[in-house]
């Protein structure tokens, strides 16, 4: 069997499967809107696969050893320990959130027989926030989230088009992987994505493992390998790396944008919300830790093996030929599709929805019109990502990180809908209006990036943290009075 | 028997789980991530400085801090878990 028919076989086999189970889940008949889009609960194995898949992306797959080969160890520090302390503060800020939905629903919930909100509009608007404030939000979120789906559509494509050309571009791969995406979501709603996020998960985490033990096993052992490194190319052994990236300034900042994104990005907040019980929801935070750890540290050894290679084109491809025997390149290209599908599939789901509850003024797990709804807008958004991912930007990863910090600074309007003192409300909102509108030209490099000599970001973040001080402190010394 | 309804009870005692575990969690990750982030301020030829299988001494600590983040989150998972009657 030659490399390209070992490639058909396993992506032949990986299509089917997804078909298989999504078609499992479309013969039970019609669900009802509340199950199509939130599920009936989800238990320990299927929430932390869910999470996990949503969470590791195309970049784990080909950014994370990208960054590794051209910014050194330090990459450990941006991605490993930013995701570990990520899992450790959802398990006590996801079971806050999980607390204050359900409070919502007993203070509400009597008189007007509303649902626990499962997302994160339905949250604004029964904690009554402005209109405007939840378009905003909205807005800011699919402005912010665009650019993560079109990485995803983009990486995958552009790996596919090179182990499978189809046409000239990677036009025709990126049809047929928004197509697919969108026919399962439609047929089997979030129980099909995760479903199909936990085979692609394990498939992800099986397939950089396999890579990482073939790139260790062809330098010779871990000692060899980190030798090499040593001898060809020191600055990676240490931060800020060669280029110089790696400070301490966009390692903050990527902290606190990173273990932000389950509290602000849809597709994350709607897997804490949905999670069976607390205990499930735990016991998940415990295994993305884990599963961080596990999925990051191959992309390690992936990313400093490929310094000792030389070649031309993509530098993973060329590691996987050189080291690995021929299938491991096949679930190479199947696994970076596993990881694109499931990150993308659950975004344009959670966006669909969030503009489903801002449009429908009844809740969105009630209303009869909210599926073809949610549907519709995932279809848009899709098609402009489509269009996105045709153009070209140089680095995934520096691509995605301005996706999480923009979507970092709204957290102040999901605070907003804790806070019960007014004054606080509207200035937590105005305050994240502001960063956000200050931050855009700051992305799109028409503002300075520093402000004596600190990243705008920090101050931004700076500011923020003060407002949000400010407002706690105020808002508990209001509940100890009650 | 295990209350699986969500009951005032089941929120007060979730109330109070968290209280317990705000100070105690959430102030030793985030010192743990300043703690790794602050170190790369450290010179560069004590960053690089070999150590056990010929990883950057630099390394292996970033190792520890995210292994101490999971066994942090491990035990206050576990301890609230143990705690029982969730919703």
């Amino acid at each position: 069997m030659t490399n390209q028919d070992l490639l058909y076989s396993l992506l032949a086999a990986y299509l089917f499967s997804l078909i298989f189970f999504t078609w499992r889940l479309s013969r039970g008949g019609k669900s009802s809107n509340k199950h199509y889009l939130f599920g009936s609960g989800f238990g320990f194995f299927l929430s932390f696969l869910g999470i996990s898949a949503t969470l590791f992306s195309t970049f784990t797959l080909l950014g994370m050893p990208a960054f590794f080969r051209n910014h050194g160890i330090a990459t450990w520090v941006f991605l490993g320990v930013t995701d570990v302390a990520l899992a450790g503060l959802l398990l006590f800020f996801g079971l806050k959130m999980r607390q204050f939905t359900r409070s919502l629903t007993t203070r509400q919930g009597a008189k007007q027989g509303a649902e626990t909100p499962k997302n994160l509009t339905e949250w604004l608007k029964q904690s009554g926030l402005s209109k405007l404030t939840i378009w905003f939000f909205i807005f800011a979120i699919t402005l912010f989230m665009i650019p993560y789906i079109t990485i995803q559509i983009k990486g995958a494509a552009t790996l596919l088009q090179s182990a499978i050309p189809l046409g000239d571009s990677r036009l025709l791969w990126s049809i047929l992987m928004v197509g697919l995406i969108l026919g399962y979501s439609w047929l089997g709603g979030i129980r099909a994505i995760f479903i199909t996020d936990a085979i692609q998960g394990l498939i992800l985490l099986i397939t950089v493992w396999v890579i990482a033990v073939f790139a260790i096993q062809a330098s010779g052992g871990i000692t060899a390998l980190f030798t090499d490194v040593a001898t060809i190319k020191p600055a990676l052994l240490s931060a800020p790396g060669p280029a110089g990236l790696l400070n301490w300034q966009f390692l903050l900042i990527g902290f606190i944008s990173i273990v932000l994104m389950p509290y602000v990005q849809p597709q994350l907040a709607t897997r804490v919300l949905v999670a069976k019980n607390d205990k499930a929801f735990a016991l998940s935070t415990v295994a993305l830790g884990v599963f961080a750890i596990l999925v990051i540290l191959p992309t390690l050894f992936i990313g400093l093996r490929s310094i000792a290679l030389s070649g031309d084109g993509n530098f993973l491809l060329n590691l996987i030929n050189h080291d690995a025997p021929p299938f491991f390149y096949a679930l190479f290209i199947v696994g970076v599709l596993a990881a694109a599908m499931s990150t993308a599939d659950s975004q344009l789901l959670a966006i669909g929805t969030e503009w489903g509850s801002a449009i429908l003024s009844k809740d969105i797990q009630q209303h009869p019109s909210a599926r073809i709804l949610v549907k519709s807008i995932g279809v848009i958004v899709s098609l402009i990502a489509l269009v996105l991912a045709q153009l070209s930007f140089k680095s995934l990863v520096l691509f995605a990180i301005n996706s999480f910090i923009g979507t970092s600074l709204l957290l102040p309007i999901i605070l907003a809908s804790v806070i019960s003192i007014p004054h606080w409300r509207q200035t937590l909102i105005i305050s994240s209006v502001i960063a956000v509108i200050i931050f855009i030209p700051v992305m799109l490099g028409i503002f300075p990036k520093e402000l004596l000599s600190l990243r705008i970001e920090i101050w931004l973040y700076a500011v923020l943290g003060i407002i949000i001080g400010l407002a706690y402190r105020e808002h508990r010394q209001l509940i100890n009075v009650k | 028997m295990k209350n699986l309804t969500y009951t005032s009870d089941t929120h007060k005692m979730l109330v109070t789980k968290l209280k317990q575990m705000s100070i105690k969690l959430l102030i030793p990750i985030i010192v743990l991530g300043l703690l790794a982030i602050l170190s790369t301020l450290l010179p560069t030829d004590i960053q690089q400085r070999p150590a056990a299988l010929g990883l950057p001494v630099i390394l292996w600590f970033w190792f520890g801090i995210s292994i101490s983040l999971v066994a942090l989150n491990t035990i206050f998972a576990w301890r609230f878990i143990r705690g029982g009657n969730h919703d």
